[in-house]
C-alpha cells in the first residue's frame, strides 16, 4: 500500500486534519447509503437476475460494495494522513506500581 | 454420538484448544515485550495493534452468530434477498468508524491513558454521573448480547454434535472465558484475527457448496420462486420499507454508539495502521456479508421442502447435508468464531469497565493506602472480575430464551441510543457539556425502551431510530441551553 510519510503535527493541527478526515468519511458514508437506499429501491421489481441475484440487488449492495471499497482508497490517497499519535500519558504511573504480570509476579519499573 | 458427529466434535475442539494456546502464547509473548503499566497491557494491549489485527478484530467483535447462522437462516426461509440488502449495510460500518473515532480517540486516550470509552467520555465531559449511568448500561446490554451469543453457539454445537445444550455451552464458554481471562486484551485481538481469518474460509466454503448444490441458477429460481415468495423483492418478503430503512441506522451508522467497536480505536499503534485496517475491513465485511446471505438464500433451493424449529438451524443443517463432514466441521468454527470474537471483546471491556472505571475511579478513590492495596492486587482483581462475569453470562444462558438475532438487536440499539451523541455530538459540538451528554444518553435509551416495550411503530421505523432522534435533540438542545461559558479549557485541549 502507498505508503504516506508519517508528519509531525502540533495539536492543534492534529484535530484539524481528523476533523477534516472525520467530514470526509462521513460525506463517503453518505454516498454509499444514498446508492444502497436509492438503486435497491428504485430498480427493486424489475424481473432480472444476474447470476443468481435479482438486478436491483446487485447493483444496489455489490456496487455499494465496491464503492466503498473505492471510496476508501480514494480517502486514504487523498485526504488521510499519516501522522503521530502522540506519547502516552501514565495517569497512574506516577505513584503506583502496577507493572505486573498476570501471573502476579512483579516486574522491575523501568522508568 | 454417530461418527459423523464425533468427528465434527473433534474439529471444533481442535479448533478451540488451538485458539486457546495461540491466544495464551502470543499475549504472554506481548506482555514481556511491552513496558505499559499492567491496566494498558491486559485491558489495550498497550495499543499495538496492526492494521491487520485491528481490521480483523473490528470485524470479528462487530460480526457476531448473526452473520453466520441467523441471518443466513432467516435469508433462506423467510426474507430472501432483502435480508442480503441488510447484512450489506455493514458494509460501511468498519471504514465508519475507524474514518470518525478511530484517530480521535487513538489522540484523546494515549493523552489521558484511558483504555475504555468510559475513560474517553470523562475525559470530554468530566462527569462522574455520565461514566457511572453509561457504565452500568453498557454493562447489563453487553450482558445481554453475551448471553445471545452463548446461546447461538450453544444451540449450534449441540445441533451439530447431538450433545445437551449445558454440555455444548460448557465446551466452548470455558475456553473463550478462560482465554480472555487470562491473556487480556492481547490474547482477545490476536484469536479475533485468527477468528477472522476462519470467517472467511468459512464462507467460501458454504458459498463453493452451495452453488454445487444448486446445481445452476436457473433451476434455483424456479425452485425459489414456488418455495419463498417474494424472495427476489426487497419490500415483498415481510420487512417494510420503514423497517428497511432504519437498519442504515440500526446497523449502519448507529455502529459510532457502539462501545465495544469504538474502543479499538485506542488500541492501535499508529496512524498507518488505521488505514490499512479501514480497507482491509471494508472489504472483509463485504465478503463475508454478501457471500454468507446470498448463499444462505440460494441453499433454500436445496432443501425446499424442509421445515425448521426456528431459521437458526437452518444453515447447520443445510451445512451438513452439502459439505463432506470433516469441512463441515471446520465451517462450523466460523460462526463458532463468530460468538467467541464478540463475547470476548465485550468481557474484556465489561471487565475494564468494572476495574478501571467504576472500582478504581470510585471505590479507591485517592486514599492512597486503598490505591497501593488495590495496584498491588490489579492483576489479580482483573482476572477474577473477569473470571466472574464470564460465569454470571454463563449461568444466565443455561435457562435460555426465544431467538438469537433480536434479542441481539436489542441490545443493540440501547447502546447505540445511549452511547451515539456523547461520543460522535462530543467529537463536533463545542457547547456539548456533561449535562447535555447525561440527558442525551437518559432520553436515548427511554426513547428506546418504551417504543420498543410499547412496540410503537410509525411506518415500521425500528425503535433505534427514535432512540437516536431524540438523543440528538436532546443533545444539541440541552448543550446550547446550558452551555454559557464553552467548555472547560483542558477539554477544549485535550478533545479539539
Amino acid at each position: 500500500m502507498k505508503e504516506k510519510e508519517v508528519l509531525k503535527l502540533t495539536d492543534e493541527e492534529k484535530h484539524k486534519q481528523m476533523l477534516k478526515e472525520i467530514k470526509a468519511t462521513f460525506v463517503l458514508i453518505l454516498i454509499v447509503a444514498a446508492w444502497h437506499i436509492g438503486f435497491g429501491f428504485g430498480l427493486n421489481g424489475i424481473d432480472i437476475m444476474i447470476l443468481g441475484m435479482p438486478l436491483w440487488f446487485f447493483v444496489s449492495t455489490i456496487g455499494a460494495f465496491v464503492i466503498s471499497v473505492v471510496g476508501v482508497i480514494i480517502l486514504l490517497k487523498f485526504v488521510f494522513v499519516n501522522f503521530e499519535l502522540g506519547d502516552e500519558m501514565d495517569e497512574e504511573s506516577l505513584s503506583d506500581i502496577d507493572n505486573q504480570t498476570t501471573s502476579g509476579k512483579e516486574v522491575a519499573l523501568d522508568e | 454420538m454417530s461418527k459423523n458427529q464425533i468427528i465434527m466434535l473433534s474439529v471444533l475442539v481442535i479448533y478451540l484448544v488451538a485458539n486457546f494456546v495461540i491466544g495464551m502464547v502470543v499475549s504472554k509473548k506481548e506482555e514481556k515485550k511491552s513496558s505499559m503499566s499492567f491496566t494498558k497491557k491486559y485491558f489495550i494491549g498497550s495499543r499495538g495493534m496492526n492494521g491487520l489485527v485491528l481490521a480483523m478484530t473490528t470485524v470479528a467483535t462487530y460480526t457476531s452468530v448473526s452473520s453466520f447462522v441467523s441471518g443466513p437462516g432467516a435469508a433462506g426461509l423467510t426474507y430472501g434477498f432483502s435480508q442480503v440488502w441488510v447484512s450489506g449495510v455493514q458494509i460501511g460500518a468498519a471504514f465508519l468508524m475507524l474514518g470518525v473515532l478511530g484517530k480521535k480517540f487513538a489522540v484523546v486516550s494515549r493523552k489521558t491513558g484511558a483504555v475504555t470509552v468510559a475513560g474517553y467520555l470523562k475525559a470530554r465531559y468530566k462527569s462522574d454521573a455520565l461514566v457511572i449511568l453509561t457504565t452500568l448500561l453498557m454493562l447489563v446490554f453487553f450482558i445481554t448480547q453475551m448471553i445471545a451469543q452463548f446461546m447461538g453457539g450453544a444451540t449450534l454445537i449441540e445441533t451439530v454434535t447431538g450433545m445437551p445444550y449445558w454440555v455444548s455451552l460448557v465446551i466452548f464458554a470455558v475456553v473463550v472465558i478462560l482465554y480472555t481471562a487470562f491473556g487480556g486484551f492481547t490474547a482477545v485481538v490476536i484469536t479475533d484475527t485468527i477468528q477472522g481469518v476462519i470467517m472467511l474460509i468459512g464462507t467460501f466454503l458454504f458459498v463453493f457448496y452451495v452453488i454445487r448444490g444448486i446445481g445452476d441458477f436457473d433451476t434455483m429460481k424456479v425452485t425459489m420462486d414456488a418455495t419463498l415468495p417474494g424472495w427476489d423483492n426487497l419490500t415483498g418478503s415481510g420487512y417494510a420499507p420503514g423497517t428497511l430503512l432504519s437498519f442504515w441506522v440500526l446497523v449502519g451508522v448507529g455502529v459510532l454508539g457502539l462501545p465495544q467497536t469504538a474502543v479499538r480505536g485506542m488500541g492501535f499503534k499508529d496512524t498507518r495502521s488505521c488505514h490499512r485496517a479501514m480497507l482491509i475491513g471494508t472489504i472483509v465485511v463485504g465478503v463475508l456479508m454478501i457471500g454468507m446471505h446470498t448463499a444462505g438464500v440460494w441453499a433454500r433451493a436445496i432443501v425446499p421442502e424442509e421445515t425448521f424449529a426456528s431459521s437458526d438451524y437452518f444453515i447447520p443443517t443445510v451445512v451438513q447435508k452439502i459439505m463432506p463432514v470433516g469441512v463441515a466441521g471446520l465451517f462450523l468454527a466460523a460462526p463458532m468464531a463468530a460468538v467467541m470474537s464478540t463475547v470476548s471483546s465485550l468481557l474484556i471491556l465489561a471487565s475494564a469497565s468494572i476495574v478501571k472505571d467504576l472500582w478504581r475511579t470510585y471505590i479507591v478513590k485517592d486514599n492512597p493506602a486503598k490505591v497501593e492495596r488495590f495496584n498491588r492486587h490489579l492483576s489479580k482483581t482483573s482476572l477474577v472480575v473477569t473470571l466472574l462475569i464470564g460465569i454470571l453470562v454463563f449461568v444466565l444462558t443455561l435457562t435460555p430464551p426465544d431467538i438469537i438475532f433480536w434479542v441481539n438487536l436489542f441490545a443493540m440499539g440501547g447502546l447505540e441510543s445511549c452511547f451515539f451523541w456523547p461520543i460522535v455530538g462530543g467529537i463536533f459540538y463545542k457547547k456539548g457539556n456533561k449535562q447535555a451528554a447525561i440527558a442525551s444518553s437518559v432520553i436515548g435509551v427511554v426513547t428506546y425502551m418504551v417504543s420498543y416495550e410499547f412496540g410503537i411503530t410509525i411506518f415500521n421505523i425500528n425503535s433505534v431510530v427514535w432512540g437516536i432522534l431524540f438523543g440528538g435533540i436532546t443533545y444539541f438542545l440541552v448543550g446550547a441551553l446550558t452551555c454559557k461559558h464553552g467548555l472547560d479549557k483542558d477539554v477544549l485541549d485535550t478533545c479539539f
